[in-house]
């Protein structure tokens, strides 16, 4: 993926934030887990990515496989969660309900 | 002998307070071995001082240390020799008015994050790389050596308004050394003075390379290092938009000719 590309997905993906984040508030459905999962974390690991360009790579390559197996080890973790567990949204609302 | 003029020059004007400010300058002097950079107080007179930082500077070089090393050229900020960081803001010496409260010291360092030469002398070696880099000339297709100035090239008055704002840069590099970005990837992102040329090369509707010139910016670094920071619009001594020009790029580049660009490049 050209640069250029990759900058139009990340900022498509931003956007798309800002209508399924309330949406996850009120509808609760395995549907609605997901798109969050997967919205959420490619957020957050391009966003870590980033700084990790930034900063680190040029002073250690090899972070880029660590960073890329937690990654795909994170996103599998949440995507067992929410076949195998309560889901993301649902798991979300227990912690506040504490 | 001038010691003795400029007694004579204050004794005759004895009314006045001599209002006494204290400057702290970064030194250092690569002909030592083994020196480091320090930092060294001059105390000056501003009632016999011109009111801009750069006269200070002038003031302190002609009367108390010739050593002192800074560039300068035409004391009006038109030049962008004399940019060094004042008080902490990158600034134009020429340009930066003397804080006149005298109780404060007025600390002066070289750009920062750059390599000294001497005192206030950065080296600007990679800076002039990366602009020479982005060709910073008018491109024409189809024409050769021999077609130069047989005809103008004409422009509509609404495209030559598209370069206002951007044509002014006198390339001092005070807001590429004020970027973050720039400071730790200085190697492969071209920072927001080069970046602000290549898109003023980039719209001019003269230009036959528009394409070309994009697609050279299709890597993380180039141009994606930027993250909006907005140092450079800040810091800007000429109140250019640097920060504008680099988020029209990353517009620009969301929506060309990527075949075009690419065979040529």
């Amino acid at each position: 993926m050209s640069a250029s590309t990759h900058w139009k997905v990340e900022r498509v993906l931003m956007l798309s934030m800002v209508p399924v984040l309330p949406a996850a508030l009120f509808i609760q459905s395995p549907v609605i887990d997901h798109l969050m999962t997967s919205v959420v974390f490619l957020h957050g690991f391009w966003g870590m990515e980033g700084v990790l360009t930034d900063y680190l790579y040029k002073f250690a390559p090899w972070l880029k496989q660590l960073w890329y197996t937690i990654s795909i080890i994170a996103f599998a973790g949440l995507v067992n969660f929410n076949y195998n567990d309560v889901g993301i949204c649902k798991a979300v609302s227990m912690l506040w309900s504490l | 002998m001038r010691a003795a003029q400029t007694a004579a020059a204050s004794a005759s004007q004895t009314q006045t307070q001599p209002r006494m400010k204290k400057f702290q300058i970064y030194r250092f002097d690569p002909d030592s071995p083994g020196a480091k950079p320090s930092m060294q107080t001059y105390e000056i007179d501003l009632n016999h001082c011109g009111p801009m930082v750069l006269d200070a500077l002038i003031k302190i070089k002609t009367d108390d240390d010739p050593t002192l090393t800074f560039r300068r050229s035409c004391r009006e900020g038109i030049c962008g020799s004399c940019s060094m960081n004042i008080n902490g803001t990158n600034t134009l010496a020429c340009i930066n008015k003397i804080d006149s409260n005298t109780s404060k010291v007025t600390k002066i360092y070289p750009l920062p994050h750059m390599y000294v030469v001497k005192d206030l002398v950065p080296d600007m070696s990679n800076f002039y790389a990366q602009y020479r880099s982005i060709e910073p000339f008018l491109k024409k297709k189809d024409t050769g050596e021999s077609d130069i100035g047989k005809t103008q090239y004409l422009q509509s008055t609404s495209d030559r308004a598209k370069l206002d704002g951007l044509y002014e840069c006198i390339l001092c590099a005070c807001c590429s050394t004020a970027c973050p970005s720039y400071w730790w990837n200085s190697d492969k992102y071209l920072g927001p003075a080069v970046l602000m040329q290549a898109y003023r090369w980039m719209i001019d509707s003269r230009d036959d390379f528009t394409d070309e010139r994009l697609s050279k910016m299709e890597d993380k670094f180039s141009v994606y290092r930027c993250h909006t920071i907005m140092n450079c619009t800040k810091t800007c001594p000429k109140g250019l938009n640097p920060g504008r020009a680099i988020g029209e790029i990353k517009k620009m580049m969301l929506d060309y000719n990527k075949e075009a660009g690419a065979k040529q490049a």
